[in-house]
């Protein structure tokens, strides 16, 4: 009864407080609208493009041509100067400085950026260096195509030589064969005749050893004639024998006078010298055969060598052929797309939504809750703390955690309203959806208690209404500068980053998205529900303390505007 | 004879380094009008705001005797049951200004618990006590400064408490409201409400209070009746008088015999010194009227407190 009676009451000073009525009930539509106006789109639209170069060709149009495309409107400079001026002064988003007469090899795109513009510099860069990689991609495909038709005509040229080499390779095994034989018939050829016994010496020696012979003989027929002289024999048969070994011995000493007087055997000797001349000659000419046939083996050999090593060389080259050959036949689907791309890559959204409104959805359900909740409550505190009705709420029997609960419960019953205000706009004009609706208002409910709270300590702990507000707005400052709303958490140094993540703006984004765009459970949440509910535990804990302070403090301030009071009342009635 | 129904011991209140109550001793009578004046700053108000707990006290303890018993007492600091029978009216109305008069009372009304059917009739009852009736729908910032005032006795009266405290109850307003408030207090005094009020008006002191208790350099430095609280410090009142005349002295021979510590001449006024100023302003407007005099300018003038205890400090005789 309590509760519901400090709730009533709190929503009654609220309402007849008009500003904050309007801002409870309006500000979500104005949130809303001027948000989702501003952001339901996928593009940067407004962004101006600075372009300059010394020498704009067919390459640069066409990539101009691409970025007017994307509907950013491009102003063309006179020089490097004055388009890096413009992005200095914030009226380029982007310069692209292109260089003369651009082609292939003199292909260098300079952007000139604005770092201090840290939130939209990644993203220009990001569209751009997208623009000109699809341009870029065109061309290298033209390339690749080209590449590739080379190719295609080189494989047949392999195909065809690879025939050639082998026909030259029979070739060469045949002149390798031929060349076997001439060795072969070369190597019978003996060019070795011994003419040493064909001399004069020894045809005269042969003919005065018959001579000798003869001589012998017709000693011989001599002796024998004697001998038949003395022999029995009757005469006749000596006279024959007489007769005979008389022929004998005649013949004899005709063949021997021939032998040892007769101009023949002169000719003989003189034709056994001019035929031991001519055998000289043909001995001298068989030693010339026998050095060509070394230096002819000599030069087959070195022929074989070669042939040998061209075939070697031509095997080789075949085999060079063959693997060039079957290399690019491997080459697998050698279409121009593969060799432009060789790794394909696919964006994959997690989620489906369309414009950055519906992207940003979750965090901004987030900032909304974070900054309403905690000014909402810090306010509601601090009025209640500058209410001159602090003092009769504190006597009455009522715990501090009544009136604690009352404004906790006004301010999420507030938000609650002002939630549901946005989210029907939302969805009515921009279509947003949320996935895990019960769940989501599970989270919600949890995130808002969070924020709540700590706005109540801000309400506690501040003493004026100005420092309470700085208060409030610095604190969700920081929580949102130490989140990736501004920039990536992931761009934070690690001993921050690791103390970002675990802000409860940081745990309170991360839950909205998990839970509204993809429909996770609240089971799967359970670190960052709890994490939110440890905080909301703490902060309960140190409002409990600051209270006490705080209260101490408005007996002092209640104190001071008596004395000031009771000092102009005794002037007044002095004067 | 009337029983305590508060009482404090060597109650002692710093606020950092500054020491604002020193050692007060004190014992409030059920059913009487108690009144604990003091110099701007002397330390009432801190004194009241202990005995609701909103401030506690550094040192000592202030106890409420039982609801129904005679002697057996409970600390504030140790039991918040005493402040349902506490009911507490501050130098500034402590309301919410965007509630209306029915509004407020019904809030605080639940506040002590009160059950919703009793909620009307008695805020109703209030009401007319106060003389708000005809106010309930009226925005409380709406109201004229007295009734401001009585909306926040008002608020102080919405769980019939045993005892009221009032903290200023008439600082800013005029004298006809004052005394307005005034019959308000001692009507609710009249139903057996024990009431303590401070105020810097010693007259205030007078008209309503049984005893009273003064606060001077943190501690109670005087305690007793009013009776015997004007004996030991007299004042007077200033009647500033500007004749078209001038014939002071005249004047001077014919309030003769009245109760006038002094007359001076301020220029083309004077200024008569009484610690009676009605019975010496009501025969000095007499003999305007007998002799046809035309009065100028007329003011009355009290010393305030800060007056009176400087005058107790530079002479200490007084005492």
């Amino acid at each position: 009864m309590k509760l519901f009676s400090i709730i009533q009451k709190n929503f009654r000073i609220f309402i007849r407080t008009k500003v904050s009525a309007l801002i409870i009930f309006l500000g979500p539509l104005l949130l809303v609208s001027l948000i989702g106006l501003s952001f339901s789109n996928t593009q940067l639209p407004g962004l101006s493009v600075g372009t300059y170069s010394s020498g704009y060709n067919a390459m640069t149009d066409s990539i101009l041509e691409k970025i007017k495309q994307n509907k950013f409107s491009i102003t063309k400079y006179d020089s490097n100067e004055s388009c890096y001026d413009s992005v200095k002064k914030g009226d380029s988003g982007i310069c692209l400085l292109f260089p003369e007469n651009m082609d292939k090899t003199n292909n260098e795109v300079t952007f000139v950026v604005d770092y201090s513009k840290i939130n939209l510099v990644w993203v220009v860069v990001d569209i751009f260096s997208t623009t000109l990689s699809e341009r870029a991609t065109e061309l290298r495909y033209d390339y690749a195509n080209d590449l590739i038709m080379r190719v295609e005509q080189t494989k047949e040229d392999l195909q065809k030589q690879q025939t050639s080499i082998t026909d030259l390779n029979s070739k060469a095994d045949e002149s390798q064969k031929a060349l076997g034989n001439a060795k072969t018939e070369l190597d019978e050829i003996s060019p070795t005749v011994d003419f040493e016994d064909v001399t004069p010496e020894n045809v005269k020696t042969a003919l005065s050893a018959i001579a000798g012979e003869f001589g012998d003989a017709k000693d011989d027929i001599e002796s024998a004639i004697d001998k038949v002289g003395g022999s029995s024999l009757s005469e006749t048969e000596k006279d024959a024998i007489n007769d005979d070994l008389d022929s004998a011995k005649s013949s004899l000493s005709k063949a021997k006078t021939y032998l040892e007087g007769n101009r023949s055997v002169k000719s003989l000797e003189y034709m056994v010298d001019s035929l031991q001349d001519s055998l000289e000659n043909a001995k001298m000419q068989l030693e010339s055969i026998k050095k060509t046939k070394t230096i002819v083996k000599g030069e087959l050999a070195s022929l074989e060598e070669s042939i040998t090593k061209s075939q070697t060389t031509i095997n080789s080259l075949l085999e060079s052929v063959k693997s060039t050959y079957s290399r690019i036949e491997s080459v697998q689907k050698s279409d121009a797309e593969h060799l432009v791309s060789p790794i394909r890559t696919k964006i994959e959204p997690v989620s489906t939504e369309e414009t950055h409104f519906n992207y940003l959805f979750p965090t901004l359900v987030a900032l909304i809750i974070m900054i309403t909740a905690i000014l909402l409550s810090s306010t509601l505190v601090m009025t209640e703390k500058k209410s001159k009705s602090v003092f009769r709420n504190f006597i009455t029997p009522t715990a501090d955690f009544v009136f604690n609960a009352g404004t906790f419960f006004t301010a999420m019953i507030a938000i609650a309203v002002q939630l549901t205000i946005f989210f029907l706009v939302a969805s009515f004009f921009f279509e947003t959806h949320i996935s895990n609706f019960f769940g989501s208002l599970l989270i919600f409910a949890v995130i808002m208690s969070v924020f709540v709270i700590l706005g109540m300590i801000v309400g506690y702990v501040f003493k004026s209404e100005e420092s309470y507000v700085l208060g409030s707005v610095t604190i969700a400052t920081m929580l949102l500068f130490l989140s990736s709303t501004v920039m990536p958490i992931e761009s934070i140094s690690d001993s921050v980053r690791t103390f970002a993540s675990y802000t409860p703006f940081v745990v309170s984004e991360s839950a909205l998205r998990q839970v509204m765009f993809f429909d996770f459970s609240i089971a799967s949440l359970w670190k960052e529900i709890l994490i939110l509910l440890g905080y909301a535990v703490i902060f309960a804990g140190i409002i409990a303390a600051v209270q006490k302070l705080a209260r101490q403090h408005i007996s002092i301030l209640k104190k001071k505007e008596n004395k000031k009071e009771i000092k102009q009342k005794i002037n007044q009635e002095k004067n | 004879m009337a029983l305590p129904i508060v009482k404090i011991r060597g109650v002692s209140k710093s606020f950092g380094s500054k020491q604002v109550l020193s050692d007060i001793d004190l014992d409030i009578n059920e059913g009487e009008i108690f009144g604990l004046i003091g110099a701007s700053g002397a330390g009432k108000t801190t004194l009241l705001e202990a005995m609701v707990g909103f401030i506690p006290v550094s040192k000592g303890e202030i106890a409420y005797r039982k609801d129904g018993a005679v002697m057996n007492f409970v600390s504030i600091k140790n039991d918040s049951s005493p402040k349902a029978r506490i009911g507490f009216s501050t130098q500034t109305p402590s309301f919410y200004d965007k509630l209306t008069v029915n509004e407020n009372l019904e809030y605080f009304a639940k506040l002590y618990d009160i059950p919703e059917q009793f909620i009307k009739p008695r805020t109703a009852k209030i009401l007319e006590l106060v003389e708000l009736t005809g106010e309930e729908n009226t925005v409380a910032a709406e109201l004229s400064g007295g009734m401001q005032k009585r909306l926040d006795i008002a608020c102080a009266l919405v769980n019939d408490p045993q005892i009221l405290i009032l903290d200023e109850p008439t600082a800013d307003l005029d004298p006809l409201l004052r005394k307005h408030i005034w019959a308000l207090i001692k009507k609710i005094n009249s139903f057996g409400k024990t009431v303590i009020i401070s105020s810097h008006f010693l007259e205030e002191m007078d008209e309503l209070c049984s005893r009273i208790a003064l606060i001077y350099n943190k501690s109670i430095t005087h305690l007793g009746t009013t009776e015997e609280f004007r004996k030991k410090f007299p004042y007077n009142q200033e009647i500033i008088l500007n004749l078209a005349s001038q014939r002071y002295e005249q004047l001077a021979s014919m309030l003769k015999g009245l109760p006038i510590s002094k007359m001076i001449v301020r220029g083309n006024k004077t200024v008569i010194y009484t610690q009676q100023t009605e019975t010496v302003l009501k025969r000095v407007l007499d003999i305007v009227e007998q002799q046809r005099e035309t009065i100028l300018d007329l003011d009355v003038q009290k010393p305030t407190l800060d007056e009176v205890f400087t005058s107790i400090v530079n002479n200490p005789g007084a005492e």
